[in-house]
């Protein structure tokens, strides 16, 4: 043996003696990382106009999950890696063979599973697969990057609307926030509410009422207690509260927060179902109040179906 | 290979890259810690360039060089972490393993101790030349594509590489030799 290969042989092998498994919470740190980061803009694509509409990233996750199964594509849920009361699962899921179904996927449109338009124009619109048969108006500047049975989301540079049918429940536990009890958060919007005002986690001012329509909504301003010092797995030490889902896992639509994070949520009834609606600024430079107050001009146009 | 996937995440589809991570995660850290040799330094710097991987990812044109990429992004984030680090690193002593040598059919403990304290004197470009072509198998001009270098200077250093670990087995073996006629 010559003396070339065999430094070759003993690198190799001592190169190969060595910890080969990533650690877990790289994941989740990650996941909670990326949700915070834009992506760069290519030549061909303009990513800067796009939002998910989670605060505590875990929604983005779990939008792009529940609503494939809701919607009954055969899909192995990606990223889901927790159920109520079990051992998390870490091993790597990877979407079924009809993971990727043939959807409309249309111009700036950021959800790959779903019928959302992508950059709006001015002017009124209506929703395509939501469920609760949304029509809106907004100005220009927005995106509508989500559109499925039970998740609708539009975003702007600064921030982002969401929206979910329910039924909802209070918090969700996974391996990124074990130990929590999730809880059913009642079947109208009154009741939701009230789940969430009693929620010791939550800083909520007392529900103000809203006129969407002709419909009657409440309104949410939501914080972290100061005195809430619990956290998750990927909220990097930051207090967190998984705060609503419609699931109780990651399976489904739901929108958390992290640290000094604000959301504005408001609730309706729209048939038998609750349509929950958050907003969020999703960057760290905008001002919330100023982000809420152009939120709430298209909130306040919208309508819903029968 | 996770074609879909790439091209989902470079549409800004987190739970795409979050897949991609899973999946190929533990080949990142794996190499990382190898440049690196440190298990925390590992972690991190593939946090930082998986981050930086999502933040770059629309500008990936080729989608079916996603790996080659990642590891391109990984490999600069290890050599910037590793310089960083490496003029404390130099002045810390390694200690002695005590203890009987385990046995080994390829290496001594005592020879992966020698093998490890060459290993960290090396430039950190070089660290990651070698990772790259005996741990990941890229072949030079494969390495000199990723590290935007020429062939001929990724060829130089491999080889000063290879003398420095050489010499430090050669050194260690010599020691044993003469502690053994003492």
């Amino acid at each position: 043996m010559n003396e070339r290969s065999d430094i070759d042989r003993l690198l190799g092998h001592w190169l190969d003696d060595g910890p080969s498994t990533m650690p877990d919470h790289v994941v989740h740190v990650v996941t909670f990382r990326i949700a915070r980061q834009r992506q760069r803009s290519a030549s061909r694509l303009d990513w800067r106009r796009y939002t998910w509409i989670p605060t505590f990233k875990l929604v983005a996750t779990m939008v792009a999950v529940a609503v494939v199964a809701v919607i009954g594509y055969n899909l192995v849920p990606r990223g889901s890696n927790a159920i109520i009361g079990g051992q998390p699962t870490a091993s790597p899921s990877t979407p079924s063979p009809t993971a990727t179904p043939s959807v409309e996927v249309i111009g700036e449109c950021v959800d790959p599973v779903s019928k959302c338009r992508g950059a709006l124009a001015a002017g009124t619109y209506g929703s395509r697969e939501f469920g609760a048969a949304l029509t809106y108006a907004v100005p220009s500047g927005w995106v509508n990057n989500i559109d499925r049975f039970r998740a609708f989301g539009l975003g702007s540079d600064e921030g982002y609307i969401g929206l979910m049918t329910g039924p909802f429940v209070v918090g969700w536990a996974d391996s990124d926030c074990p130990g929590y009890a999730p809880a059913g958060a009642g079947s109208t919007a009154t009741e939701v509410v009230a789940s969430l005002s009693r929620d010791p986690r939550l800083l909520i001012a007392p529900a103000q009422v809203l006129s969407i329509g002709d419909r009657t909504a409440e309104v949410l301003d939501i914080q972290i207690a100061p005195s809430w010092t619990g956290t998750c797995i990927s909220s990097e030490g930051l207090p967190a509260v998984n705060v609503l889902s419609t699931t109780g896992d990651r399976s489904g639509p739901g929108f958390g927060l992290a640290g000094t994070e604000r959301t504005r949520a408001i609730f309706l009834d729209v048939g038998e179902t609750v349509v929950a609606i958050n907003i969020g600024i999703s960057d760290a430079n905008a001002d919330f109040e100023s982000f809420v107050a152009e939120a709430m001009t298209i909130i306040e146009s919208m309508r819903f179906g029968p | 290979m996770y074609r879909d996937l790439v091209e989902a995440a470079q549409r800004g589809d987190q739970d795409a890259f979050v897949d991609l991570v899973r999946l190929q995660g533990d080949r990142l850290y794996a190499v990382a810690h190898r440049i690196l040799r440190d298990a925390d330094r590992a972690e991190d710097a593939l946090q930082d360039a998986l981050v930086i991987a999502w933040r770059d990812l629309p500008t990936l044109r080729d989608l079916d060089r996603f790996e080659a990429w990642m590891h391109r992004v990984l490999t600069h984030v290890c050599i910037g972490h590793a310089t960083r680090e490496r003029g404390r690193i130099a002045q810390l002593r390694v200690l002695p393993i005590e203890g009987p040598a385990a046995p080994d059919e390829l290496l001594s403990v005592v020879d992966r101790d020698e093998l490890d304290r060459a290993f960290r004197r090396l430039r950190p470009e070089e660290r990651a030349i070698l990772v790259l072509h005996h741990f990941v198998g890229y072949r030079l001009s494969d390495i000199a594509d990723l590290l935007g270098l020429p062939a001929g200077t990724i060829r130089s250093r491999l080889h000063h590489a290879h003398r420095a670990m050489r010499a430090a087995l050669d050194a260690e073996a010599r020691t044993a030799v003469g502690g053994s006629s003492a």
